[in-house]
């Protein structure tokens, strides 16, 4: 019987990946190096950068190493299975080291990750592309720093709703056409 | 006296003929130079041609159709093939309808469609190369173009504008535009 996939191999991207580039060079060892405005994108992923070194190994396995001023790559969220959307998750770097066989990017260097408006920095961050949990860790420039965003308050939201709704309703008495308009009598003597 | 005269007579002809039959031998020379252009100093058919470099190894190896070579070392090849550049190893064979050698060059243009094998692949499918003219240059031992090009390799799929490799197949350079798409075997 086939052998059963783990996890990260049912979510590993497994599209066909695309490359463009100014230049390429092919070497015989096997290491492709594209230099100048790269991107690399895959089914969700997008990595974009000035250099990428591409290691391929057996079954179309690969490491992607995109170094720049500052490589960014984004992931694209999916919905959960309720439907609702979940954020893009973001990475900013000097170095991101992507490797498809354990479907994990190193963010290395002055790293930023965010997540819709959840930030993380630090010097080294590992995101797990399949299974989208970020993992930091501090280092000789510092601890890691993470600020989250608090979750919606449901009942806030709830109250806006409300207090927008009954505007809604109040406003169309006062703009009807037929109505004239409200003119507010100057008060008579009034003290 | 009468006889005298008819002696001299007899001699000025036959020197007058003789005269005449060197001029004509000179005309019939062949001549380097017609009305089509100047004639091969080899015109070749269905031909091999490998040339050695100066270490008396083979520098390439092709084999033509028709092969027409000038005094000026210049060349017109036609359905050519080559392979062997730079020796046995050489990592491209190379096939393209016509070929040509520029006078006192050193590379031979190929001209579309040229396909290009990459014979240094580990037994899986070999890299093709498809464009529409290629130099293949003897004095610095690669291949190149500056045309578009399209390529395969395994499941890779490239396509680019130019490109630069050298004939051992150590490195390919793909110079401009370069899109490189990765089909995983699912």
């Amino acid at each position: 019987a086939p052998a059963k996939k783990n996890n990260a191999d049912v979510l590993r991207p497994t599209g066909p990946v695309t490359i463009t580039a100014d230049r390429a060079e092919w070497s015989k060892t096997g290491v492709m190096v594209y230099t100048g405005n790269v991107s690399l994108v895959s089914e969700k992923m997008k990595m974009n950068g000035n250099r990428l070194e591409l290691t391929q190994f057996p079954e179309s396995q690969y490491t992607a190493k995109i170094t720049g001023d500052q490589a960014h790559l984004e992931h694209a969220g999916e919905p959960t299975e309720k439907g609702e959307p979940t954020p893009t998750v973001t990475a900013d770097a000097s170095t991101l080291l992507y490797d498809s066989r354990t479907s994990v990017v190193d963010v290395i260097g002055n790293a930023k990750m965010t997540r819709g408006k959840d930030e993380v920095t630090g010097s080294n961050i590992r995101y797990n592309v399949a299974e989208r949990r970020i993992q930091a860790t501090g280092g000789d420039a510092g601890q890691v720093k993470i600020v989250i965003q608090p979750p919606p308050d449901k009942k806030l939201q709830l109250q806006k709703a409300a207090e927008s709704k009954a505007a809604e309703i109040k406003a169309p008495e006062s703009t009807t056409p037929d109505a004239k308009p409200a003119v507010s009598k100057p008060a008579e003597n009034t003290p | 006296m009468r006889r005298l005269l008819l002696l001299a007579v007899a001699l000025a002809i036959s020197v007058a003929l003789w005269m005449g039959v060197q001029s004509f031998d000179r005309a019939s020379e062949p001549q380097a130079q017609d009305e089509s252009g100047p004639r091969p100093q080899y015109a070749l058919r269905d031909a091999e041609w490998t040339r050695l470099g100066a270490d008396g190894k083979t520098q390439f190896h092709i084999t033509a159709a028709t092969i027409d070579y000038y005094e000026n070392k210049s060349a017109v090849i036609g359905r050519m093939s080559m392979d062997g550049l730079g020796g046995d190893k050489g990592a491209w064979a190379l096939t393209s309808p016509a070929g040509e050698v520029p006078a006192n060059q050193e590379r031979i243009l190929m001209k579309k469609p040229v396909v290009i094998t990459g014979k240094s692949n580990k037994g899986g499918a070999p890299m093709m190369l498809y464009t529409d003219e290629l130099w293949v240059d003897s004095k610095r031992k690669e291949i190149y173009t500056s045309a578009p090009l399209r390529m395969t390799y395994g499941e890779q799929q490239a396509t680019a504008t130019g490109m630069r490799a050298d004939w051992a197949g150590e490195n390919l350079n793909l110079l401009h535009d370069v899109k490189v798409t990765y089909v995983p075997r699912s």
